[in-house]
């Protein structure tokens, strides 16, 4: 308990540049420093005046006017230099080449939407009922052969097709008719990715997520339990825990990636519906979950640096980007409040100079939705290309009425970037050209899987080691 | 557009003074110029407007075949060498989309009357020249009439082989024929021996059109062929119409073909949405006399195809283009009614469609160019000499009720309002488009409050552009609902079916479709339709159909039914019930020259005489047996949707015909026929309950029948049988033997039929019950409901929906408590102020203002207030307008506490649940729960345990509300926090239940963002822009209440949040 590295939070109105660190013990070497980075997730006071009175659109004219620059540099590049025309969609005429910048929207038939639930809902009543005869079983999949795209920029909105299969920005030219062929897409210009400095630290870094914790008892002790091992583990107390061996280097972080409480409050407008008309069922369990939650954190916290991220079903605010879980809600932790870190959803950091990315996974589950074709990896490679962290959100994301800014838009490129929360485990390597990589992690449901992620951050390794109690 | 789309609005408020100094003052503020801006004419790309251009050859070696969609008869007068004409044109379109005019000389209409007693060959001349000098005497010049001997007889009694009267048949031009009836009425010479007077007269009141159709056998959109070697092609300047090629032939040319085969097909028909907008002055229903139209939107469609191949919109003023639409900007109205005329010309549609444009968009647009002074734009139709104008038509009807619409004349096109066809068809809570759509395609618009129109029209050509958009898709929609709802096909072969012109299905009652039908046979069995005087009043009644009185209650046991298939129409076949056959005295021997009904009427029977509307609907139920085996082979979907048009048009006609013979007020009443078809029906319910009860006892069918078998309800044509047993399996193998069993106690064709099986079945009343409804023994099909307050429009939705989940519990999950518990909940939830405001909503149309009311009435009162607080946003006439009931003190009149759902959000005003409770919801709840809990029902509904606790809420406004200081409370135990910590989130003493306080109150947030995102998210794609803010205020939609409430509770939610502090450890 003796050595360990205590890192300041940096707030998000301190400068970029600076990093306050404090050594509470010298003789520790080695260590790697700590850099919050996620300033642009927090709300600010501005973001939350009179928020609710705000539509949606401005999220999307905030998230044009983010991207238009960095769309222009990518064109310049792949394009040319003045080799194309960037125009407003107002006056172009037919058959034209030109370049526009613009949200690309997909048209789904099956989008779930309220409208939708509540007719649903007056039919089963007295016309057709069909009991159980439900859409679509597989949750998943949201696509149909009806979908299709749609380009809206400066009010004006076009079908697209050609050269093009989904989210942001696009060149087209235009054709007879309503309908725009693409012939070539632009994302936007990757953000700077800070150089990987040559002698990073010999740590580790842990992740997990999803404990999913129910507050029933029988459903919770393995899960408890697993991560207790886990914890135990962390200590670096014993050779082995659980048939994992004791690591080279010492875990230096634990981050807890969202959706540590169980979400009741299944992610289906359904619910929504029943909501609306029924009477809300008490929510004591739950409650009876946070508790347990307050003692696994405020234990782990004896042993390693925790940074917890909030996720959907935690005790905060749902809208993305998530708000820090409420330390109202964990007094036990409180007492060792420094090493327990409550950061948002999405969450960015540096450790020992390398960059992480991290979310609780929902923009990934909600992207997965979109494509039969996807792997939780492939979406993560799609969020490099497109410079967004959740395109999908507000539209199927809940998201906050921003207005001005969208926070959710990549400013820089991480190193690595993690997604919490998703149905199996994944990790590659992504080539961004020119050199430099980024490295891809999916992790799976702690509650389901009891695995988690170490990272080394000198050789950049992923591991994977699996908790799982026998009684 | 928006306000266009009231169903019915004929009256105004008339302020006048004042509204004009409001007028003059808009004059000036709302309607900006654009001479500057906008050339004189504007330059319009029409290349896709003009029909795939003419076959030469068509009716010169080839032969015209076309499909009829109009059809009208004109004058032609008489010349030296030729009498007065009465000739008929016929609009078609051609298999290649080409329109065609057929002009049909030869054909002359024709009445008959009785001649006088001793009337012989030798008076016909005489008759003839005396009726000649009468039409031409009142007409002041030569008119023709030609008066024959006809061989046919009466259509109404048999008279068994009594001596044959003559009829006269007299043929002339309409004018001439409207004369000679005039003068036949008065007295005409017509023996040469004194004056002799005519009151009956045949045929003389059916409308020349049908008279034509019947006679040359075309029906409503069918297919007609004129060889190429029997027709004059019509040189384009001596045209008359606007088609692309105009023919005349001769009557004897004609060629009709029956709709069957290659003639079964649906030509190329070309079917045009429109939609206009205009500007209001504030509160004021647009009046054609002052407010101008500011946009036309059209969408031009091919039967058949699936998108519009012309998209546009006219529009006064600049505006930015849209993508994929035409936007074309005139200068002024004058300039954009008159290109849009010029549009409507060049594109010649067949077909012209849209929301309420028979009431609103059409009369306003011909008012317009009535008060413009440009005679040109009435010119819509096909005829060039004869410009569109509106009447008033009064239509009643049993199936509607009278409603009063207007009538416009197009030449030549059909008008085919989606409105009316959903009025028609369809029971609706609400008609506005809106709900229309929302409804039937789970797809809604924005719905553009009419304040900000105005607004939209006088900023920029960005604004209008917004407004051409808004406008475009309600052209649009109507469109897609004919295509979802196959409105066009199943009227075209309605059309066919009874053979009456297309537009005669929407401007023009049941009886005109039978009475054609009617028509067609009698000429081929030598009968003619007399005129019947309309006796004012309600006439006879006679004794209606006979209900079985219900054995009430909770059936958890398979209740079989058995349907009488086609009852009423099998029953007149069965017993030749006819005009033709029906008997003033009974002639030889009962049950073998005639049958006595049980009526006491008295029939002759086939052997006599058969019947001629048991022939109609013989032919009828077989042409309706051959499309549905046809339906079952087809394979090629359009021509499905046309089979099954078909046998939906076939099946309806059948079932009115009987309807027909009962309408005291219709063109041929026979009470006799359906008095004695009543009649039978109630002696047939009867006979089958005492058969089956009969044949069913215990032990019967080897055993099988564990029971005796009971009929514990039967209504009309259906009788609802217990057997007793088990499973529906059993239910069901029982029933089918039943029905065949039965079936053999009647004359065919009346067959019993076993249909379905309901399981649980719950019987509250006569007409009101409620079922599982199984068709096979393993899966229930649908739970059925007849009856129950699920539809009804003056409840709130609320019932609807609870009344719905209540029987699902009944039915499908058969659990009588939790069915119980639920109710209790809801009222539980509704007293404590739990149910969402938009479920509470009852909406009622203001048609007359406030003191044409003899009562006082909640809307009208709320009305009234609503125009004190704000007079711009106040519901007009024919709006409906929705309203909740708010708590006030006793004694306070219901109409007093009606209150605009926006307003109680706003300020937080408590609602009255008891009200709700007791006036809404207790009866229909009772109502199902009696059958189980007994009379109780009702007293454990209202009073229980569950209707203790209630929650009151705090108003913003009135009453205390002004002298009310709000001060902090703990979140916890709401006790007052000191002044000094009034910021905190809790007390002193709930600080270690924080965690759990905190959690409760994130719970609640997580929920209302959830909804906020959901619902926001929701406007969005509905609207289907992401980057504009949405305007939309349709109060119809479930949402739009939701969606306001979420704002302010969120907002709420949020500043309590914020009570606890940052996040983060500190």
């Amino acid at each position: 308990m003796a050595k360990r590295l205590i890192t300041e939070d940096v707030r998000m109105e301190t400068d970029e540049g600076t990093q306050k660190m404090t050594f509470k013990d010298d003789d520790w070497t080695a260590r790697a420093p700590y850099r919050n980075c996620s300033a642009q997730f927090h709300l600010t006071e501005k973001d939350k005046r009179n928020a609710f009175d705000r539509q949606y659109h401005s999220f999307y004219e905030a998230r044009i006017w983010a991207t238009k620059q960095r769309i222009l540099e990518n064109a310049d590049r792949f394009i040319g230099k003045g080799k194309y025309s960037f125009r407003s969609m107002n006056d172009i005429a037919p058959l034209e080449e030109v370049l526009v910048i613009g949200v690309i929207v997909k048209r789904l038939t099956q989008r779930p939407g309220v409208l939708k639930a509540l007719i649903n809902e007056e039919r089963a009543a007295y016309a057709n009922y069909d009991e159980e005869d439900e859409p679509n079983t597989d949750l998943r999949c949201l696509i149909s052969d009806e979908d299709y795209l749609e380009l809206e920029s400066d009010q004006q909105i076009v079908k697209l097709a050609g050269n093009i299969k989904m989210d942001d920005c696009a060149t087209g030219c235009c054709e007879e008719g309503d309908v725009f062929t693409v012939k070539q897409v632009v994302w936007p210009m990757q953000a700077p990715q800070p150089a990987l400095s040559a002698n990073r630290p010999s740590v580790n870094v842990a992740f997990t997520s999803g404990l999913e914790l129910t507050g029933i008892i029988n459903d919770d002790i393995k899960t408890i339990s697993s991560f207790q091992m886990l914890s135990d583990w962390l200590k670096n107390d014993a050779d082995m825990v659980n048939g994992n061996e004791r690591l080279q280097n010492e875990v230096d972080r634990l981050v807890v990636l969202g959706q540590s409480i169980e979400c009741r409050q299944a992610h289906d407008v359904y619910s929504v519906v029943k909501m609306l008309t029924l009477t809300k069922s008490e929510k004591k369990t739950s409650f009876q979950a946070l508790s347990a939650l307050d003692r696994l954190f405020c234990g782990l916290a004896e042993k390693v640096q925790v940074d917890v991220a909030s996720g959907l079903g935690d005790p905060c605010p749902s809208l993305y980007p998530q708000q820090p879980i409420h330390r109202a809600t964990l007094p036990r932790t409180a007492h060792t409040a420094k090493k327990v870190n409550l950061v948002t959803n999405p969450y960015e950091f540096e450790l020992g100079g390398v960059r992480f990315l991290c979310t609780s996974g929902e923009n990934v589950s909600d992207l997965l939705r979109m494509s039969l074709e996807w792997t939780g990896c492939d979406v993560l490679e799609n969020i490099l290309k497109w410079q967004h962290i959740a395109p999908t959100c507000p539209d199927t994301l809940d998201g906050f009425p921003m207005t001005h800014r969208d926070a959710l838009f990549m400013e820089s490129t991480p190193h690595v970037l993690i997604c919490g929360n998703q149905p199996r485990a994944e990790s590659r390597w992504v080539d961004l050209g020119e050199g430099r990589r980024c490295l891809c992690i999916c992790l799976p449901k702690f509650s389901q899987s009891r695995m988690v992620c170490t990272l080394d951050l000198s050789k950049l390794e992923v591991n994977w080691h699996m908790f799982e109690h026998d009684f | 557009m928006s306000q266009g789309k009231r169903p019915t609005n004929t009256a105004h408020f008339t302020p006048a003074v004042k509204r004009k100094r409001e007028s003059d003052e808009w004059q000036e503020k709302y309607v900006p110029h654009f001479e500057e801006e906008l050339p004189a004419q504007p330059t319009i790309e029409k290349t896709r407007w003009r029909r795939p251009s003419l076959d030469k050859e068509l009716g010169i070696t080839k032969n015209i075949a076309c499909q009829v969609l109009d059809v009208e008869t004109f004058h032609e007068p008489g010349s030296a060498s030729s009498v007065d004409r009465t000739n008929v044109k016929l609009y078609g379109i051609t298999k290649e989309g080409n329109s065609v005019c057929v002009i049909v000389h030869n054909y002359f209409p024709h009445f008959y009357f009785q001649a006088p007693p001793g009337f012989a060959t030798e008076h016909i001349q005489i008759a003839q020249t005396a009726l000649c000098n009468a039409i031409a005497s009142s007409m002041r010049r030569g008119g023709g009439g030609n008066v024959q001997l006809s061989g046919k007889k009466n259509i109404y009694f048999y008279r068994g082989e009594e001596k044959k009267h003559p009829f006269l048949m007299v043929t002339g031009s309409t004018n001439s024929l409207n004369k000679a009836r005039a003068e036949l009425k008065n007295g005409v010479n017509l023996m040469g021996a004194g004056l002799v007077n005519v009151g009956n007269l045949f045929e003389a009141n059916i409308d020349a059109e049908v008279k034509f159709m019947a006679k040359t056998g075309v029906v409503g959109c069918g297919w007609i062929e004129i060889p190429a070697k029997k027709c004059k092609i019509v040189p384009e300047n001596l045209k008359t119409s606007r088609c692309q090629m105009e023919v005349t032939t001769s009557v004897q040319d004609l060629i009709s073909h029956d709709p069957e085969g290659e003639w079964a097909d649906i030509a190329p028909i070309r079917t045009l949405s429109l939609d206009i907008e205009c500007i209001g002055r504030r509160g004021v229903f647009p009046e054609a006399q002052e407010d101008p139209i500011i946009q036309i939107a059209n969408m031009v469609k091919v039967e058949g195809e699936a998108e519009p191949f012309i998209r546009n919109c006219f529009v006064l003023g600049t505006c930015a283009p849209v993508v994929g639409s035409s936007i074309i900007e005139c200068v002024n109205e004058s300039v954009l009614l008159e290109k849009w005329a010029e549009f409507i010309r060049e594109v010649d549609p067949d077909i012209i469609t849209g929301y309420n444009i028979l009431n609103f968009d059409l009369p306003y647009i011909l008012d317009r160019a009535k008060v413009l002074k440009l005679p040109q734009v009435a010119f819509l139709g096909r005829q060039k000499d004869r410009g569109s104008s509106v009447r008033d038509a009064a239509i009643s009807s049993k199936q509607m009720g009278s409603r009063v619409n207007k009538n416009i004349d197009v030449h030549g096109r059909v008008i085919f309002d989606v409105l009316q066809v959903v009025l028609r068809d369809y029971k609706l809570r609400s008609y506005t488009l809106n709900s229309v759509s929302y409804h039937f395609l789970s797809e809604q618009k924005e719905d553009v409050e009419y304040n900000i129109i105005p607004e939209l029209q006088k900023s920029s050509a960005q604004t209008r552009r917004r407004l051409a958009t808004y406008c475009m898709k309600d052209a649009f929609l109507p469109l897609k609902l004919l295509d979802k709802l196959m409105s066009i096909i199943n009227y075209i072969e309605m059309a066919r079916v009874t053979g009456v012109p297309l537009n005669y299905l929407l401007t023009r009652g049941q009886q005109i479709k039978i009475l054609s039908m009617m028509l067609r046979r009698c000429r081929d069995s030598k009968f003619f339709l007399p005129v019947i005087e309309v006796q004012g009043g309600d006439g006879e009644s006679y004794e209606g159909a006979t209900v079985i009185e219900p054995v009430r209650g909770f059936y958890n046991e398979p209740i079989a039914t058995l349907d009488f298939a086609s009852l009423y129409p099998s029953i007149m076949i069965a017993h030749n019930l006819c005009y033709t056959t029906l008997m003033k005295n009974p002639i030889g021997v009962e049950g073998q020259d005639y049958i006595k009904t049980p009526s006491g009427q008295y029939f002759a029977t086939k052997e006599r005489r058969p019947g001629l509307l048991p022939g109609v609907l013989e032919d009828l139920l077989a042409a309706r047996k051959r499309a549905k085996n046809d339906l079952k082979h087809e394979k090629d979907e359009f021509r499905k949707m046309v089979l099954n048009g078909r046998q939906l048009a076939l099946k309806i006609s059948a079932n009115s015909v009987y309807g027909f013979t009962g309408a005291t007020v219709g063109k041929l009443p026979c009470l006799e026929i359906s008095q004695s078809v009543t009649a039978f029906g109630r002696e047939m319910i009867e006979m089958t309950k005492t058969e089956v009860e009969k044949l069913y006892k215990k032990g019967a069918m080897d055993g099988k029948c564990p029971n005796d078998a009971k009929v514990i309800y039967g209504d009309t044509d259906s009788v609802m049988v217990k057997f007793g047993v088990e499973t529906v399996a059993q239910a069901m193998e029982i029933g089918l033997h039943a029905s065949k069993e039965v079936s053999k106690i009647f004359t065919p064709p009346i067959k019993l039929e076993f249909e379905k099986v309901y399981f649980p079945y719950l019987l509250i009343n006569k007409k009101r019950y409620a079922g599982l409804y199984f068709t096979n023994p393993d899966k229930h099909d649908k739970m059925d409901c007849k009856g129950l307050e699920t539809v009804r429009r003056d409840n709130c939705p609320l019932v609807a929906k609870v009344l719905s989940i209540c029987l699902e519990k009944l039915l499908i999950d058969r659990d009588e408590n939790e069915a119980l518990n639920f109710a209790k909940r809801i009222i539980g939830d509704l007293l404590c102020n739990r149910i969402d405001i938009s479920l509470l909503i009852i909406s009622k149309e203001l048609t007359k203002s406030g003191d044409k009311y003899q009562a006082k009435q909640a809307h009208v009162e709320l009305a009234a207030r609503m125009r004190k607080r704000d007079p711009g946003s106040a519901p007009r006439l024919g709006d409906r307008v929705p309203y909740v009931f708010i708590a006030a003190a006793k004694n306070v009149p219901a109409y007093e506490k009606a209150e605009d759902p926006t307003y109680v959000l706003q300020n937080n005003i408590p609602l009255d649940t008891k009200h709700y409770l007791t006036n809404q919801l207790a009866k229909p709840l009772a109502r199902i729960f009696d059958p189980i809990l007994g009379d109780r029902a009702e007293k454990i509904l209202t009073e229980g345990e569950h209707t203790r606790m209630r929650t009151v809420v705090q108003s913003k406004v009135g009453g205390l509300a002004a002298f009310t200081k709000k001060s902090a409370t703990c979140l916890g135990c709401k006790s007052v926090l000191p002044k000094d910590s009034s910021s905190d989130a809790v007390c002193k003493h709930c600080l270690p239940k924080l965690p759990e306080i905190y959690y409760s109150r994130v719970s609640t947030l997580n929920d209302l963002e959830n909804q906020f995102a959901r619902m926001w998210t929701e406007c969005q794609n509905c609207a289907k822009t992401m980057q504009d803010s949405i305007n939309c205020s349709a109060r119809d939609c479930p949402i739009y209440y939701m969606r306001d409430k979420v704002r302010n509770d969120l907002t709420e939610a949020q500043n309590v949040m914020e009570r606890f502090g940052e996040p983060r450890f500190v």
